[in-house]
This record gives C-alpha cells, structure tokens and sequence, in this order.
C-alpha cells in the first residue's frame, strides 16, 4: 500500500507540469523561429546566385518538344509513364541526351 | 516576396538548379570583345540605342497603319469589334510573340495610327494572359520530377488563372461601362496638351523632344518606302515596325538583366520576409528594371520548382510583375505628339489600369485573392498525375480556344 501524496507535493507536480509544458511549447515555438530562418536563410542563398537563374529564365524549347512527345505516346497508349520518372523533357529528351553524351 | 513560407520540406538541389549553376548572364556585347567598365558603358549605351529605336518603332506602325488605311482605320478592324475576337488576338499574337511588352507597344502604335480604342482595350487585356504562356512552358522544363512539377507548373499557372480572373471580371465591365475606357480617357487627357496642368506640360515637353529625335528615322523609313502603293507602304512600314520592337525588346532584355541583376538582387532580397504588398512592389520594381513581366515570372519557375519559394510567396510577386510590365508601353506612347499622342497615351493607360484595377480587386477581396491560388494547386496537383492536364491546359488556354473564337466568329 502507498501512501496518498501530500497536498504540497501534489502541488509540486502540478507546477513541474506546468513548466514542461511551458517548456514544450517554447520549444516548439524555438523549432518554428528556427524553421523560418533556414527557409529565409535557403531564400537569401537562391538570391545570392540570382544572375545564375536569370540566365536560365528563358523556355527550353527542346524540353517542351520532349515534354509533349510524352503526352503523345500517353496518348497512343504506349505507355502511361508518370510524372516524375522521366529525364528532362521525357524520355525521347533523355534519349536525345545520352546520344549527345 | 510576401511572409515565409509555411515549412514544407527541405529544400533540395535539384538539376534545375544544378544547371542554373553552369549558365552565366552575358552581354550580347561580349561577342564583340568588350569587357569591363567600357562594356558597361557600351551596355547602357545599347539600352538608351533600343529604346530610342522601340519608340521609333512603334511611331513606324503608327505613321504606317495611317498610311494603309487612309480614313478607314475603323473599317480594317471591323473583324476585332467582337471584343472576344480582339481578346483572342492578343492572346494568340503575345503568345506567338512570346512578349506582351511587343503586343502593348504595338497596339499602342496602331491606336495613335487610329484603330479605335474599344479594339485596343479586349487586345491589351489579351497580351496579360498571353503573356503567362512564358513561364507555362518553363515549367514543363520540370516534368522529370513529380513534386517539382507540381509546385513548379503550379506556380506558373497562378499567374495564368489571376490574369484569366481579372479579364473575366473586367472584360464585362468594359463591355457594360466603359470603365477603362473612361478612366484612361481622363488620364490621357490629363497628362497630354497644353492646357492640362503641370502633368500634361511635362509629358508634352518629353513628348515633343523624344518626337523630334525619333521623326527623323521614321520618316526615312516611310520615304524609302514611298515607291510603294499606299497599302502595301503601310504594310510594309508595320511588318517592320514589328520586326524592329521584337528586335530590341529581345535585345533589351538581354542587356537589363547583365545590368540590372545585383539591383534585383537587393530589391529581392528586402522583400523576403515582408507581407504581400511588398511582393507585389518587389514584382513591379525587378520587372521595369528588366523590362519583361515573362522574364520575372520565369525566374520564380525554378525557385517555386525545387521547394525553396513557396506559391503564395511567388503570388504576389507575379501579380507586381503584370504592373511593371505597363511601363513599356507608356515609354512607347511618348513617341507621339498632339492627338495622336493622346491616343498612343490612352492606349498604355489603358494596359497600366486594368493591371492596377485588378491588382486591387483581386488582392483586395480575400475571397477573390485565395481564386487563383486553389486553381494553380488543384491544376499542379492534377497535372503531376497525368501529363496529359499540362499538355490540355497549354494548348487549350493558349491555341485552341483562341483560335476556335476566331474562326468560329469569322464563319457566322
């Protein structure tokens, strides 16, 4: 048999509850702040390199080539690949790329 | 730029980016072996050469539409007065084009040539939405990875859906009231003569002098084609007006963004972190400094692509770009002088309200600001699956439905 805590020892409790919870929450508030400055942080460094990404702001005009001879052959039904699992431009493009290689 | 994003994921290189590092910004003027400080100056002197010749040019097609049509401006475009018909146009020509900034300063030379306004205003609202094809196609650069893709076509239709809204709001409108119109009308008048006020002193004054720098060159165009039976000497005269603005729009460019990208950078880097009006502000500042909304907007693509800008940070940003871009055509107008100043002004004050118009209202109205938002998601979630949503979108938007209005009302 234990015996029942004492009212003041319950209270002790009550307040370390308390302060962990305060404790998480700062913590979290921590995480959030510090999630904000590497986003910032990533932002500032893209814009570091700004006249490397206004070079290439411009329309690849063989990617688009290789992106709708994907849709074509989606559409003729050989094959439905999914975004994602092509090379730039689709598969013709990739093609191309390695032939270039 | 508008606040920080809301954590997504960790940003992650991506070959875009991997590329973008390989590339570097070069002035055409490299080729001819100039370096350092004497092709900086040569570079601005390019700049002030191009511009000088834009606002010949379009004072070309204006002098040569007025030559093709004598007194029958009205009667040439009698196949556009169906504003979805002249909508369509200048949806179909700024796509061609690839530069709504060549559409604008065109249409800006043929209104002062006497095309009536009502044409004009379906055209200018059709250069915003051809426009965004630009950075459409970019996107599409990013199909070899699925969530790529999808922020990146994503954040190239925001830009799609917000100028598809602000016609579909304000095309109406237009049709109803007049507002633009109007509006303009006012501020054309305001800003040009002599009995306007202060405002309309100085637009007249740099009217009158970039008018008498420019005559010369526009006139010898229009004698060395004075063999020429009158339609075909204004034909002619606009075939190459518009040769030459497709021209030095290209070059221009080329030479701003050498110039111009370290004040990008810092405009950029100010906006980061700051709510949506800054976006917008930052959007406008970067694109009059480059001189091409398809420019700004193109360069989000690949940031939005790979994580490290989130949409409704690229939002706001594009939707400045749309008011920056305004600015060629209110440098192209000042190519004019007397009446047709006035109409060539009309005409880019058109262009400039409907963007600030709808900048308002559609940022303004919360309800009407989250529109193009969710129809970019729902697009970029749709198309990641199936390509084939990408591929309808790009044809449809940007050739299909144009030309099917066109042909469509030229049959019945």
């Amino acid at each position: 048999m234990t015996e029942a805590p004492s009212p003041g020892l319950r209270e002790h409790e009550r307040e370390l509850a308390a302060i962990l919870d305060e404790a998480e929450q700062r913590i979290g508030e921590l995480r959030l702040e510090l999630s904000r400055r590497e986003d910032l942080s990533a932002q500032h460094a893209e814009l570091d390199r700004l006249d490397e990404h206004l070079a290439t702001a411009r329309v690849s005009w063989s990617e688009v080539r290789g992106f709708f001879d994907d849709v074509l052959h989606q559409l003729r039904g050989r094959g439905n690949p999914p975004a994602g699992d092509e090379a730039p431009g689709g598969l013709r493009a990739a093609g191309r790329e390695h032939d270039d290689a | 730029m508008s606040e920080t994003k809301a954590p997504e994921r960790e940003p992650e290189p991506t070959d875009v980016r991997q590329q973008a590092r390989s590339v570097t910004l070069r002035s055409p003027l490299e080729r001819l072996g100039l370096r350092g400080r004497t092709l900086d100056v040569a570079n601005w002197v390019s700049v002030a050469a191009s511009i000088y010749l834009l606002i010949t040019a379009v004072n070309i097609i204006g002098s040569g539409f007025k030559t093709a049509t004598g007194d029958s401006a009205d009667g040439v475009f009698a196949f556009a007065s169906n504003p979805f018909v002249a909508l369509m146009i200048g949806v179909l020509f700024t796509a061609l084009t690839q530069s709504s900034s060549t559409t604008t300063s065109v249409t800006v030379g043929l209104v002062a040539g006497g095309m009536p306004i009502q044409i004009a205003i379906p055209m200018l609202m059709g250069a915003n939405i051809g426009t965004t094809l630009t950075n459409t196609l970019v996107s599409l650069g990013m199909a070899r990875d699925r969530e790529n893709f999808r922020r990146a076509f994503s954040a190239a239709t925001v830009h799609d859906f917000f100028n598809l809204l602000a016609v579909l709001i304000f095309l109406p409108l237009e049709m109803a009231f007049g507002l633009l119109q109007r509006t303009s009308a006012v501020m054309a008048e305001w800003s040009s003569g002599t009995d306007g006020g202060v405002v309309a002193t100085v637009f007249t004054g740099i009217g009158t002098v970039v008018g008498a720098v420019t005559k010369p060159l526009s006139d010898l165009v229009k004698d060395s084609t004075d063999s020429l039976p009158d339609l075909w000497q204004g034909i002619v005269m606009i075939v190459l007006g518009i040769s030459l603005i497709l021209w030095v729009i290209n070059l221009v460019g080329r030479l701003l963004k050498v110039l111009m990208v370290g004040r990008a950078a810092a405009v950029l880097h100010t906006a980061i972190g700051r709510g949506p009006v800054t976006g917008i502000g930052s959007g406008a500042v970067v694109t009059v400094m480059v001189q091409s909304s398809s420019t700004t907007t193109s360069l989000m693509i690949p940031l939005a692509g790979s994580g490290v800008f989130s949409l409704r940070q690229i939002y706001p940003f594009t939707v400045g770009a749309n008011i920056g871009t305004t600015i060629t055509a209110l440098i192209a107008a000042f190519g004019f002088t007397g009446v047709e100043a006035e109409a060539a002004l009309q005409a880019a004050y058109v262009h400039m309200m409907f963007n600030v118009y709808a900048t308002l209202l559609i940022f303004g109205l919360p309800f009407l600001r989250v529109l193009p938002v969710r129809g970019a998601e729902w697009l970029g979630r749709v198309a990641s699956v199936n390509k084939l949503w990408a591929a309808a979108w790009v044809l449809g938007v940007f050739v299909a439905i144009p030309l099917t209005l066109i042909f469509v009302t030229a049959v019945l």
